[in-house]
């Protein structure tokens, strides 16, 4: 299937899915995250107007630790999210799952200038783009994956539940998983995307239209459980 | 087992994990028997993945062991401890290990530092090939100011305390980071400042304000210069991984050498933050003579110097 699902070995034996997040979701945190650099840098600018040289000081140091540690000091003591990630939902674990540490969050935050480079982040885009985990440099360095904290939880919305019942099909398991994912979803689509997908099944079923797809989100009603 | 009975049977188990997961704390849930919940998840996991219950149960419990490979799995550090060990023996053993490393990296940023003395020694109008003239009469009157007036108070010490630590540790940070261009960023940035620093110096000497300078600079240049040097070593490694991975593949080489030199870059960090301190609060005090700051710039140079070749010896495995 067409997905971006990461699997972690775990000792239990038990191979654990995670999402890693897509170039999209990242720049927005990104770009939340520098405008919350920018407000400080402009806070400390309008303090320095009004205390003067006395505070020059102080203020390189809350700029140096705004610049270089930000994202390293959120990571490190707030569960892997700066604040534009824990907006998006996003946090950064190492590729085995487990949370990010120090070391970690060091690497792939410095290296950030050489993913920047050279403008906006150009290199670490082309990177990520080449990467199934959409890693930039700074992440391949650290080992780390910018992942989704709760994996998308699957809606109840679009299933038919009242009358709920199974095709009379044979469906692998990675079948049974897109037509849950298609109830889950589909009313996000168009009624014209809806009846294009489930006509994909119309050479089994013999259904067409509008019956293609209840049809389907009956059978997704029944895979639920209900 | 129908996924209903399945559920009804074990929603218990699932629930207290959850409990736990959500508030620790509490002492609602016994914290001795977490790990024996978190693995019976991951087994009910695994047999709702082969009974091919519903992908919505399958989603919830992939999420609630996830959260609890999180919370068990995590690296659990005490911060104090660690930094005992490590600026007592896993910093200065890890710079004793690069020693070639380092030695490069020293080559590099005082080879030209000592040839672009040298060279304005020789034939003084060179300072310009590095600096515009601009700059040159800046610096000078900068420091011949200090040798009229040498007043400086404890707001200008506060003030250049935060610009030694924006610019410095930026240029250290700098420094390790640009070497992942294959060693390329960091050769630049060394011999760049190694030119820059030998120009200032080598005209500041010959217009005749040595006496000003080098009192100035002895005490704090045992922690930054060296510092820039590490933060060069660590860089060129991390190129060199790039371009010499061995028997590694190069991202995964990578990982590995930026995980290595971890102690480095926390050892070259706090060595630039002493550095700041001395060079704004000791460094540019007028009521010390020079005797008194060379002898302990002396002290700082011979104790950073022992502390590289001693420290940590006795811990070695």
């Amino acid at each position: 299937m067409l997905d971006t699902l990461e699997n972690i070995e775990t000792p239990e034996g038990v191979s654990l899915s995670v999402r890693p997040a897509g170039i999209y979701a990242r720049s927005l945190a990104r770009l939340i995250d520098t405008l919350v650099q920018g407000c400080v840098f402009a806070a400390v600018y309008f303090l320095l107007n009004l205390l003067g040289e006395l505070f020059i000081g102080l203020a390189l140091i809350v700029l140096f630790v705004t610049k270089w540690l930000y994202d390293v000091l959120f990571e490190v003591l707030m569960g892997g999210a700066t604040p534009g990630k824990r907006v998006l939902g996003l946090h950064v674990v190492y590729t085995n799952g487990a949370p990010v540490g120090a070391n970690g969050s060091v690497v792939r935050n410095f290296l950030r200038i050489v993913d920047w480079l050279p403008a906006l982040y150009v290199f670490g885009v082309v990177l990520s783009l080449f990467n199934a985990r959409f890693q930039r440099l700074g992440d391949i360095a650290a080992g780390t994956v910018v992942a989704y904290q709760d994996d998308a939880k699957l809606s109840a919305a679009g299933l038919i539940v009242d009358a709920a019942s199974p095709m009379r099909l044979a469906f692998s398991r990675d079948e049974h998983r897109a037509i849950a994912n298609f109830g889950a979803r589909v009313d996000s689509l168009s009624a014209e995307r809806q009846v294009e997908l489930a006509e994909l099944l119309t050479p089994l079923s013999a259904l067409e239209g509008r019956e293609a797809v209840q049809a389907l989100q009956r059978h997704a009603g029944w895979l639920s459980g209900h | 087992m129908k996924q209903r009975d399945f559920e009804k049977t074990y929603e218990e188990t699932w629930k207290q994990l959850e409990r736990w997961l959500d508030t620790p704390d509490t002492g609602d849930v016994d914290p001795d028997i977490v790990p024996g919940l978190y693995r019976k998840v991951c087994h009910h996991l695994a047999l709702t993945r082969t009974r091919q219950y519903s992908p919505a149960l399958e989603d919830r419990l992939n999420r609630l062991a996830l959260r609890g490979h999180r919370a068990l799995y995590a690296a659990r550090v005490s911060t104090f401890g660690n930094l005992w060990r490590l600026f007592g023996s896993t910093f200065p053993r890890s710079v004793r290990q690069n020693a070639w490393v380092v030695l490069v990296s020293a080559i590099l940023f005082y080879g030209p530092f000592a040839a672009m003395v040298g060279a304005i020694a020789i034939n003084p109008s060179l300072a310009y090939s590095v600096m515009s003239a601009d700059q040159l009469d800046q610096i000078e009157a900068m420091y011949s100011d200090v040798e009229n007036d040498s007043s400086r108070d404890s707001t200008t010490d506060l003030m250049m305390f935060g610009h030694y630590i924006y610019n410095n540790i930026g240029i250290g940070f700098m420094t390790f980071a640009a070497g992942v261009v294959l060693g390329l960023g960091s050769v630049f940035v060394l011999v760049s400042n190694g030119l820059f620093i030998g120009a200032v110096f080598g005209y500041l000497t010959h217009a005749g304000l040595g006496h000003v300078l080098y009192p100035f600079v002895a005490g704090h240049g045992a922690f930054e210069l060296n510092a820039i040097v590490l933060a060069g070593a660590c860089g060129l490694r991390l190129g060199m991984s790039l371009v010499a991975p061995g028997r590694r593949r190069r991202s995964d080489a990578l990982r590995h050498t930026a995980s290595d030199t971890m102690p480095m870059v926390y050892g070259f960090t706090a060595m630039l933050l002493i550095a700041a301190f001395i060079e704004a609060f000791w460094s540019s005090t007028s009521w010390s003579p020079p005797t008194v700051k060379y002898t302990v710039a002396a002290l700082l140079w011979v104790g950073v110097a022992l502390y590289f070749v001693f420290a940590g010896r006795r811990d070695a495995a």
